[in-house]
Protein backbone atom coordinates (compact mmCIF):
# COMPACT_ATOMS: atom_id res chain seq x y z
CA UNK A 1 0.00 0.00 0.00
CA UNK A 2 1.65 3.75 -0.71
CA UNK A 3 2.83 4.67 2.53
CA UNK A 4 0.80 8.18 2.34
CA UNK A 5 -2.97 6.17 2.48
CA UNK A 6 -1.22 3.98 5.01
CA UNK A 7 -0.77 6.97 6.88
CA UNK A 8 -4.62 8.00 6.58
CA UNK A 9 -5.41 4.74 7.32
CA UNK A 10 -3.47 5.00 10.29
CA UNK A 11 -5.33 8.25 11.96
CA UNK A 12 -6.90 7.71 15.10
CA UNK A 13 -10.10 7.40 14.21
CA UNK A 14 -11.79 9.06 17.88
CA UNK A 15 -10.25 11.62 17.38
CA UNK A 16 -10.54 11.93 13.38
CA UNK A 17 -14.33 12.64 14.07
CA UNK A 18 -15.13 16.41 13.22
CA UNK A 19 -17.46 17.21 16.50
CA UNK A 20 -14.62 15.41 18.62
CA UNK A 21 -11.57 16.78 16.61
CA UNK A 22 -13.13 20.21 17.71
CA UNK A 23 -13.16 19.87 21.44
CA UNK A 24 -10.05 18.22 21.52
CA UNK A 25 -8.21 21.14 19.37
CA UNK A 26 -10.00 23.81 21.68
CA UNK A 27 -8.57 21.61 24.54
CA UNK A 28 -5.11 21.17 23.51
CA UNK A 29 -4.80 24.80 23.26
CA UNK A 30 -5.95 25.74 27.21
CA UNK A 31 -5.25 24.33 30.20
CA UNK A 32 -9.19 24.31 31.24
CA UNK A 33 -12.26 25.16 29.26
CA UNK A 34 -15.92 24.40 31.28
CA UNK A 35 -18.93 22.93 28.69
CA UNK A 36 -20.16 26.26 28.32
CA UNK A 37 -17.61 27.25 26.78
CA UNK A 38 -17.14 24.35 23.85
CA UNK A 39 -20.86 24.54 23.19
CA UNK A 40 -20.06 28.26 22.36
CA UNK A 41 -17.11 27.30 20.48
CA UNK A 42 -18.76 24.36 18.25
CA UNK A 43 -21.89 25.59 18.50
CA UNK A 44 -22.71 21.74 19.03
CA UNK A 45 -25.99 20.95 21.40
CA UNK A 46 -25.59 19.64 24.46
CA UNK A 47 -26.65 16.22 23.88
CA UNK A 48 -24.12 15.62 21.16
CA UNK A 49 -21.30 17.78 23.15
CA UNK A 50 -21.86 15.24 26.13
CA UNK A 51 -22.18 12.29 23.69
CA UNK A 52 -18.88 13.02 22.28
CA UNK A 53 -17.04 13.97 25.76
CA UNK A 54 -17.72 10.60 27.29
CA UNK A 55 -16.36 8.95 23.96
CA UNK A 56 -13.37 11.05 24.59
CA UNK A 57 -13.49 10.10 28.57
CA UNK A 58 -13.52 6.80 28.01
CA UNK A 59 -10.59 6.67 25.96
CA UNK A 60 -8.41 8.24 28.63
CA UNK A 61 -8.20 11.48 26.60
CA UNK A 62 -9.88 14.21 28.34
CA UNK A 63 -10.74 14.32 32.67
CA UNK A 64 -14.05 15.68 33.11
CA UNK A 65 -14.12 17.63 36.67
CA UNK A 66 -17.59 18.42 38.05
CA UNK A 67 -17.82 21.10 40.39
CA UNK A 68 -19.97 24.54 41.32
CA UNK A 69 -19.53 27.77 40.60
CA UNK A 70 -21.37 29.54 43.27
CA UNK A 71 -25.09 27.34 43.22
CA UNK A 72 -24.64 27.01 39.42
CA UNK A 73 -23.04 23.42 38.39
CA UNK A 74 -19.99 23.61 36.36
CA UNK A 75 -18.38 20.65 34.30
CA UNK A 76 -14.86 21.54 33.92
CA UNK A 77 -12.51 19.88 31.18
CA UNK A 78 -9.03 19.43 30.24
CA UNK A 79 -7.13 16.66 28.09
CA UNK A 80 -5.12 14.17 29.52
CA UNK A 81 -1.37 13.64 29.14
CA UNK A 82 -2.66 10.88 26.79
CA UNK A 83 -4.75 12.86 25.05
CA UNK A 84 -2.40 15.78 24.48
CA UNK A 85 -0.03 13.01 23.11
CA UNK A 86 -2.59 11.69 20.60
CA UNK A 87 -3.58 14.77 19.18
CA UNK A 88 0.06 15.58 18.38
CA UNK A 89 0.70 12.16 16.62
CA UNK A 90 -3.03 12.81 15.20
CA UNK A 91 -1.26 15.93 13.47
CA UNK A 92 1.46 14.79 12.64
CA UNK A 93 0.35 11.86 10.58
CA UNK A 94 -2.51 14.44 8.93
CA UNK A 95 0.22 16.77 7.50
CA UNK A 96 1.57 13.60 6.43
CA UNK A 97 -0.83 12.24 4.48
CA UNK A 98 -1.79 15.33 3.33
CA UNK B 1 -4.48 22.04 8.75
CA UNK B 2 -5.38 25.37 8.50
CA UNK B 3 -8.68 24.99 10.07
CA UNK B 4 -7.52 23.04 12.96
CA UNK B 5 -4.86 25.76 13.03
CA UNK B 6 -7.97 28.54 13.14
CA UNK B 7 -9.40 26.56 16.11
CA UNK B 8 -5.98 26.34 17.91
CA UNK B 9 -6.32 30.22 18.09
CA UNK B 10 -9.89 30.42 18.61
CA UNK B 11 -9.08 30.57 22.57
CA UNK B 12 -6.49 33.72 22.09
CA UNK B 13 -9.69 35.73 20.29
CA UNK B 14 -12.05 34.61 23.42
CA UNK B 15 -9.78 36.91 25.75
CA UNK B 16 -10.67 39.87 24.04
CA UNK B 17 -14.14 38.47 23.03
CA UNK B 18 -16.15 41.04 24.99
CA UNK B 19 -13.61 43.62 24.61
CA UNK B 20 -12.53 43.84 28.17
CA UNK B 21 -8.73 43.70 27.03
CA UNK B 22 -9.13 46.70 24.89
CA UNK B 23 -10.83 48.47 27.67
CA UNK B 24 -7.98 47.76 30.34
CA UNK B 25 -5.47 49.45 27.72
CA UNK B 26 -7.46 52.06 26.86
CA UNK B 27 -7.72 52.62 30.85
CA UNK B 28 -4.26 52.04 31.38
CA UNK B 29 -3.40 54.76 29.06
CA UNK B 30 -5.83 57.27 30.49
CA UNK B 31 -3.76 56.32 33.94
CA UNK B 32 -0.58 57.50 32.04
CA UNK B 33 -2.50 60.53 30.34
CA UNK B 34 -3.11 61.92 33.97
CA UNK B 35 0.23 60.71 35.19
CA UNK B 36 1.96 62.83 32.80
CA UNK B 37 -0.67 66.05 33.36
CA UNK B 38 0.74 65.37 36.74
CA UNK B 39 4.14 65.49 36.26
CA UNK B 40 4.32 67.91 33.71
CA UNK B 41 1.94 70.65 35.15
CA UNK B 42 3.18 70.00 38.91
CA UNK B 43 7.00 71.21 39.75
CA UNK B 44 10.11 68.82 39.31
CA UNK B 45 10.10 68.28 43.26
CA UNK B 46 6.23 67.26 43.21
CA UNK B 47 5.31 64.12 44.79
CA UNK B 48 4.59 63.23 41.20
CA UNK B 49 7.64 64.12 39.60
CA UNK B 50 9.72 61.44 42.31
CA UNK B 51 10.31 57.94 41.08
CA UNK B 52 7.79 56.86 43.85
CA UNK B 53 4.87 58.39 41.80
CA UNK B 54 4.93 56.20 39.53
CA UNK B 55 3.51 53.57 42.09
CA UNK B 56 -0.16 55.61 41.13
CA UNK B 57 0.62 53.40 37.70
CA UNK B 58 1.33 50.27 39.78
CA UNK B 59 -2.34 50.86 41.42
CA UNK B 60 -3.59 51.42 38.39
CA UNK B 61 -2.74 48.10 36.96
CA UNK B 62 -3.31 46.41 40.07
CA UNK B 63 -6.78 47.81 40.03
CA UNK B 64 -7.21 46.78 35.88
CA UNK B 65 -6.29 43.14 36.94
CA UNK B 66 -8.80 42.39 39.57
CA UNK B 67 -11.15 44.39 37.63
CA UNK B 68 -10.94 42.23 34.48
CA UNK B 69 -11.09 39.20 36.78
CA UNK B 70 -14.04 40.28 37.93
CA UNK B 71 -16.31 41.17 35.07
CA UNK B 72 -14.81 38.05 33.28
CA UNK B 73 -16.30 35.91 36.60
CA UNK B 74 -19.64 38.43 36.27
CA UNK B 75 -20.24 38.64 33.14
CA UNK B 76 -17.80 36.14 30.25
CA UNK B 77 -18.10 33.16 32.33
CA UNK B 78 -21.41 32.96 32.85
CA UNK B 79 -22.28 33.68 29.32
CA UNK B 80 -20.05 32.19 26.94
CA UNK B 81 -17.92 29.50 28.92
CA UNK B 82 -14.71 29.72 31.40
CA UNK B 83 -11.14 29.44 30.34
CA UNK B 84 -7.97 28.35 31.90
CA UNK B 85 -4.85 29.35 29.51
CA UNK B 86 -2.21 27.43 29.46
CA UNK B 87 0.75 28.59 31.74
CA UNK B 88 3.41 30.93 30.02
CA UNK B 89 6.80 28.86 29.53
CA UNK B 90 9.71 30.61 31.37
CA UNK B 91 11.66 31.03 28.04
CA UNK B 92 8.76 33.02 26.77
CA UNK B 93 8.57 34.97 29.50
CA UNK B 94 12.53 35.49 29.74
CA UNK B 95 12.43 36.07 25.62
CA UNK B 96 9.71 38.69 26.01
CA UNK B 97 11.06 40.15 28.66
CA UNK B 98 14.68 40.78 27.00
CA UNK B 99 12.61 42.03 23.87
CA UNK B 100 10.84 44.39 25.89
CA UNK B 101 14.22 45.98 27.91
CA UNK B 102 15.52 45.98 24.14
CA UNK B 103 13.02 48.81 22.96
CA UNK B 104 12.93 50.58 25.79
CA UNK B 105 16.83 51.29 25.31
CA UNK B 106 15.93 51.77 21.72
CA UNK B 107 13.18 54.35 22.54
CA UNK B 108 15.48 56.16 25.21
CA UNK B 109 18.41 56.14 22.77
CA UNK B 110 16.10 57.60 19.66
CA UNK B 111 14.17 59.52 22.03
CA UNK B 112 17.37 61.64 23.43
CA UNK B 113 18.37 61.73 19.15
CA UNK B 114 15.23 62.81 17.53
CA UNK B 115 13.70 64.87 20.32
CA UNK B 116 14.60 67.67 18.04
CA UNK B 117 13.09 66.07 15.28
CA UNK B 118 9.74 64.62 17.25
CA UNK B 119 8.01 64.31 13.82
CA UNK B 120 10.21 61.15 12.88
CA UNK B 121 10.06 59.66 16.17
CA UNK B 122 6.25 60.39 15.99
CA UNK B 123 5.39 58.69 13.05
CA UNK B 124 7.99 55.56 14.21
CA UNK B 125 6.07 55.11 17.04
CA UNK B 126 2.56 55.66 15.76
CA UNK B 127 3.17 52.36 13.01
CA UNK B 128 5.21 50.57 15.48
CA UNK B 129 1.95 50.71 17.61
CA UNK B 130 -0.41 50.09 14.72
CA UNK B 131 1.90 46.67 13.27
CA UNK B 132 1.87 45.14 16.82
CA UNK B 133 -2.03 45.88 17.33
CA UNK B 134 -2.34 44.41 13.37
CA UNK B 135 -0.09 41.63 14.24
CA UNK B 136 -2.47 40.63 17.27
CA UNK B 137 -5.53 41.05 15.19
CA UNK B 138 -4.30 39.05 12.82
CA UNK B 139 -2.95 36.39 15.30
CA UNK B 140 -6.01 35.36 16.61
CA UNK B 141 -7.99 36.18 13.42
CA UNK B 142 -10.45 39.10 14.53
CA UNK B 143 -13.01 40.52 12.92
CA UNK B 144 -12.66 42.45 10.05
CA UNK B 145 -13.37 46.11 11.47
CA UNK B 146 -10.86 45.80 13.79
CA UNK B 147 -8.33 46.54 10.94
CA UNK B 148 -10.06 49.84 10.75
CA UNK B 149 -8.83 50.18 14.41
CA UNK B 150 -5.62 49.50 13.61
CA UNK B 151 -5.64 52.00 10.29
CA UNK B 152 -7.34 54.74 13.32
CA UNK B 153 -4.05 54.40 15.40
CA UNK B 154 -1.47 54.46 12.74
CA UNK B 155 -3.17 57.93 11.00
CA UNK B 156 -3.89 59.41 14.22
CA UNK B 157 -0.11 59.16 15.47
CA UNK B 158 0.74 60.11 12.23
CA UNK B 159 -1.50 63.36 12.22
CA UNK B 160 -0.20 64.02 15.88
CA UNK B 161 3.75 63.47 14.81
CA UNK B 162 2.78 65.71 11.84
CA UNK B 163 0.93 69.03 14.23
CA UNK B 164 3.19 71.91 14.47
CA UNK B 165 3.95 72.24 17.70
CA UNK B 166 2.07 75.53 18.71
CA UNK B 167 -1.15 73.66 18.03
CA UNK B 168 -0.67 71.43 20.91
CA UNK B 169 1.61 73.81 23.29
CA UNK B 170 -1.17 75.04 25.24
CA UNK B 171 -2.07 71.23 26.85
CA UNK B 172 1.66 70.28 27.17
CA UNK B 173 3.11 73.72 28.83
CA UNK B 174 4.24 73.69 32.55
CA UNK B 175 6.59 74.55 35.22
CA UNK B 176 9.16 71.18 34.71
CA UNK B 177 8.95 71.38 30.94
CA UNK B 178 12.06 73.30 30.17
CA UNK B 179 14.93 71.54 31.31
CA UNK B 180 14.39 67.96 32.09
CA UNK B 181 15.02 65.60 29.59
CA UNK B 182 12.05 63.09 31.17
CA UNK B 183 9.40 65.31 31.31
CA UNK B 184 10.31 66.50 27.69
CA UNK B 185 9.73 62.86 26.88
CA UNK B 186 6.54 63.00 28.28
CA UNK B 187 5.03 66.13 26.71
CA UNK B 188 6.59 64.26 23.40
CA UNK B 189 4.13 61.11 24.08
CA UNK B 190 1.06 62.60 26.08
CA UNK B 191 -0.66 63.89 22.51
CA UNK B 192 -0.37 59.96 21.30
CA UNK B 193 -2.03 58.47 24.49
CA UNK B 194 -4.63 61.67 24.18
CA UNK B 195 -5.24 60.68 20.61
CA UNK B 196 -5.15 56.54 21.25
CA UNK B 197 -6.77 55.84 24.59
CA UNK B 198 -10.14 56.90 23.14
CA UNK B 199 -9.64 54.66 20.31
CA UNK B 200 -8.97 51.81 22.73
CA UNK B 201 -12.03 52.45 25.15
CA UNK B 202 -14.30 53.32 21.70
CA UNK B 203 -13.61 49.90 20.29
CA UNK B 204 -13.22 47.80 23.63
CA UNK B 205 -16.96 49.00 24.22
CA UNK B 206 -18.09 48.50 20.48
CA UNK B 207 -16.91 44.81 21.08
CA UNK B 208 -18.81 44.74 24.63
CA UNK B 209 -21.69 46.05 23.21
CA UNK B 210 -22.04 43.83 20.17
CA UNK B 211 -21.09 40.58 22.83
CA UNK B 212 -23.98 41.36 25.21
CA UNK B 213 -26.33 42.15 22.29
CA UNK B 214 -24.97 38.73 21.12
CA UNK B 215 -24.63 36.37 23.72
CA UNK B 216 -27.28 35.39 26.69
CA UNK B 217 -26.64 33.38 30.29
CA UNK B 218 -28.59 30.04 30.18
CA UNK B 219 -30.72 28.41 31.82
CA UNK B 220 -29.54 26.99 35.39
CA UNK B 221 -29.39 23.34 33.76
CA UNK B 222 -27.47 24.30 31.16
CA UNK B 223 -24.22 22.26 32.18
Amino acid sequence: MNSQIQTIAELDRLIHEPGRLMIVTLLYAVDQADFLYLQHETEMNKGTLSSHISKLEDAGYVEVLKTFRGKIPQTLLSLTKLGRQSFKEYRKKLRKAL
Amino acid sequence: MQQIQALLNRPRLYYNIDGAGEIAIGIMLLGFLSLFWMQIHSSLHSFWNQPYGSLYILLICLALHFGVKAFKQTVTYPRTGFVRYKATPIWYLLASALVAAATVLFIAAAGRHLLNAPNVLGVFFALFLAVCYGYGIARVRAVPWKWLVAGAIALSGTIVALLPATVLQPFIAGPSVANDFGVKLLVALFPYFLVWSPLFLLSGSITLILYLRTTHVPAPDGQ
